[in-house]
C-alpha cells in the first residue's frame, strides 16, 4: 500500500513538467504569431525545452517504476 | 530492465560502432559521394557552357566588327564615286560654260568685225561718193541750182547705200 | 480481483527485459538481440536503397534517397557547426538506429530502447564522442580549459556535468520509451482491436521520433559546445 503511495507521490513530478511544456510552449506560440519567419527556429527550441522539463516527469516515472519493481 | 549488465551494454557499444563505421561507408560514403560527383560535374558543365558562351559572344563580336568595317567600306567607295562624279560633272559643266562663252566671244568678236569691215566699205563707199560728187561738181558749173541737185543726190545715194545695208 | 492481478502480471513480465541465451555463462539480452537485428535491418536497407546509385540520370528512388540523406546531413551539420560537421554521419547513424528501436514496439517485438543497458550505452558513446571531440578540436590543453571556463569557481559544475549529460540522455530516452511501452501495453491488454492504433501512433511514432530527434539533437550541441 505505501509503496504505491510512493510511486503516486514520484509522478507528482508530472506537474513540474506540465507546467513547464505550458510555459514554452505558450511563448512559443506568442513568439510564432509575432514572427511568423522564425517559426522553424522557434519549433526547434520549443521542442527542445519541451523535452528538457519533460525530463522531469520521465524521472519521476523511472522512479516510481523502480519504487514499485524493487519496494513492492 | 533496469539492471545495468556491463556485457551488454559493452555488445550494444560494439554493435553501434560496427554499424556506424558501415552506415558511414557504405551508405552515407556512397549518397554523399554521388552528390558530390554530380555537383563537380555540373561544376564543370557550368565551366564549359560559360566557355561555349563566351566563344559565341567572341564570334558575335567578331562579325559585327566585320559587318561594321564592311559598311563603312561601302560607304567610303560610295562617297568616293559620288564625290568623283561631283568634281566630273562640275568639270563638265566649267568646260561647257568656258566653250560656250568663248563661242560667245568669237560671235561676237565677229560680228564687231563684220561690222567694222561694213562700216569700212561704206565708208569707202561714202568716200567713192563724195569723190564722184566732187569730180562732177568740177566737170559740171558751178552754181547754187547745181549745188542743191549735188547734195540732193548724194543724199539719195547715200540714203540707199544706208538702206541697202540696212535691209 | 483474480483477472487484474494476472493483467498486472503479464505487464509486469513485458517490462521486464529477458535473456534470450547465455554465451560463455553470461546471459545475452532481448535488448542486444533487438540491437543486432535493427543494426541488420538498417544497414541492409541502407544497402538496398544505396545500390546503383549513378550520377547521371538519377532514378526517382536515387534522388528520394539523396535528398533525405542531404537533409538529414543539412540538419545535423547544422546543428553541429562548422567544425564538428565531420561528427554528422554518427548522428545520422545514431537518429537511424533510435528511430527503428523506438518504433520496434508496432512490429510486435519489444524496443531495445526500453532496456537501460541500450540507452546507457548510447549515452556513453555520446560522452565519450564528446570528450573525444572537445580533444581533437581544441587540444589536451584547451580541454582541460574547457572545464575551468567561463571561470575556475564552475569547476566541479563542470565536472558534474560530464556525469549528468549522458545520464539525462540515458534517462529521458529510457523513461519515455518505456513510458510509451507500458501504456501500449496497457491498452493492448484491455483490446488488440483498433483501439491501440491512435495510441501506438501517439506513443510509437510522435513520442518516438520526438525522443530521437532530443536525443540526436543535444548529442550534436554537446559536440558543438565541445569543439567551439
Amino acid at each position: 500500500m505505501l509503496t504505491a503511495i510512493g510511486a503516486g507521490i514520484a509522478v507528482f513530478s508530472g506537474i513540474g513538467a506540465g507546467i513547464g511544456i505550458a510555459g514554452a510552449t505558450g511563448k512559443a506560440v506568442e513568439s510564432i504569431a509575432r514572427q511568423p519567419e522564425a517559426a522553424g527556429e522557434i519549433r526547434s527550441t520549443m521542442l527542445i525545452g519541451a523535452a528538457l522539463s519533460e525530463a522531469t516527469a520521465v524521472y519521476g516515472f523511472v522512479i516510481g517504476v523502480l519504487i514499485i519493481f524493487f519496494l513492492g | 530492465m533496469l539492471s545495468l549488465d556491463p556485457f551488454n551494454l559493452v555488445c550494444i557499444i560494439v554493435n553501434l560502432i560496427v554499424l556506424y563505421i558501415l552506415m558511414k561507408k557504405f551508405v552515407f560514403g556512397r549518397v554523399l559521394n554521388v552528390i558530390e560527383a554530380r555537383q563537380q560535374m555540373i561544376n564543370e558543365e557550368k565551366a564549359g557552357a560559360k566557355a561555349v558562351r563566351e566563344e559565341a559572344d567572341r564570334l558575335k563580336k567578331e562579325y559585327e566588327e566585320n559587318l561594321r568595317q564592311a559598311d563603312e567600306t561601302s560607304n567610303r567607295i560610295v562617297q568616293e564615286a559620288r564625290n568623283r562624279a561631283q568634281g566630273e560633272y562640275s568639270r563638265i559643266l566649267d568646260r561647257a560654260a568656258a566653250d560656250a562663252e568663248a563661242m560667245k566671244a568669237s560671235a561676237q568678236k565677229s560680228i564687231a568685225m563684220e561690222r567694222e569691215k561694213t562700216m569700212d566699205e561704206l565708208h569707202a563707199q561714202i568716200m567713192d561718193l563724195a569723190v564722184e560728187a566732187a569730180g562732177k561738181i568740177m566737170s559740171e558749173k558751178a552754181g547754187p541750182e547745181n549745188d542743191s541737185i549735188l547734195y540732193d543726190a548724194f543724199i539719195k545715194e547715200a540714203g540707199d547705200v544706208d538702206g541697202a545695208k540696212d535691209e | 480481483m483474480k483477472k487484474v492481478d494476472a493483467y498486472i502480471e503479464t505487464i509486469k513480465e513485458e517490462m521486464n527485459c529477458h535473456t534470450v541465451f547465455t554465451l560463455g555463462g553470461v546471459g545475452i539480452k532481448e535488448s542486444v538481440v533487438a540491437t543486432l537485428i535493427i543494426s541488420i535491418v538498417v544497414f541492409l536497407i541502407g544497402l538496398i536503397v544505396t545500390s546503383r546509385l549513378r550520377v547521371e540520370n538519377p532514378s526517382r528512388r536515387q534522388l528520394a534517397v539523396e535528398s533525405f540523406v542531404l537533409w538529414l546531413e543539412g540538419f545535423y551539420a547544422n546543428t553541429l557547426g562548422e567544425k564538428g560537421r565531420r561528427y554528422a554521419p554518427y548522428m545520422m547513424t545514431i537518429a537511424c538506429y533510435v528511430a527503428i528501436a523506438n518504433v520496434f514496439d508496432i512490429f510486435g517485438m519489444k524496443p531495445p530502447t526500453k532496456d537501460m543497458n541500450c540507452t546507457a550505452a548510447l549515452a556513453l558513446m555520446t560522452i565519450v564522442l564528446v570528450q573525444y571531440a572537445g580533444i581533437r578540436a581544441r587540444g589536451v590543453k584547451g580541454w582541460l580549459h574547457s572545464f575551468v571556463e567561463p571561470m575556475p569557481v564552475m569547476l566541479p559544475m563542470n565536472i558534474l556535468e560530464l556525469f549528468i549529460k549522458p545520464v539525462s540522455l540515458c534517462m529521458r530516452l529510457f523513461g519515455n520509451v518505456l513510458g510509451a511501452f507500458v501504456v501500449m501495453s496497457l491498452v493492448q491488454g484491455l483490446t488488440k482491436f483498433i483501439l491501440p492504433v491512435p495510441f501506438a501512433l501517439y506513443f510509437d511514432f510522435f513520442d518516438g521520433l520526438i525522443q530521437v530527434y532530443v536525443f540526436t539533437f543535444l548529442s550534436s550541441m554537446y559536440i558543438s559546445e565541445a569543439v567551439e
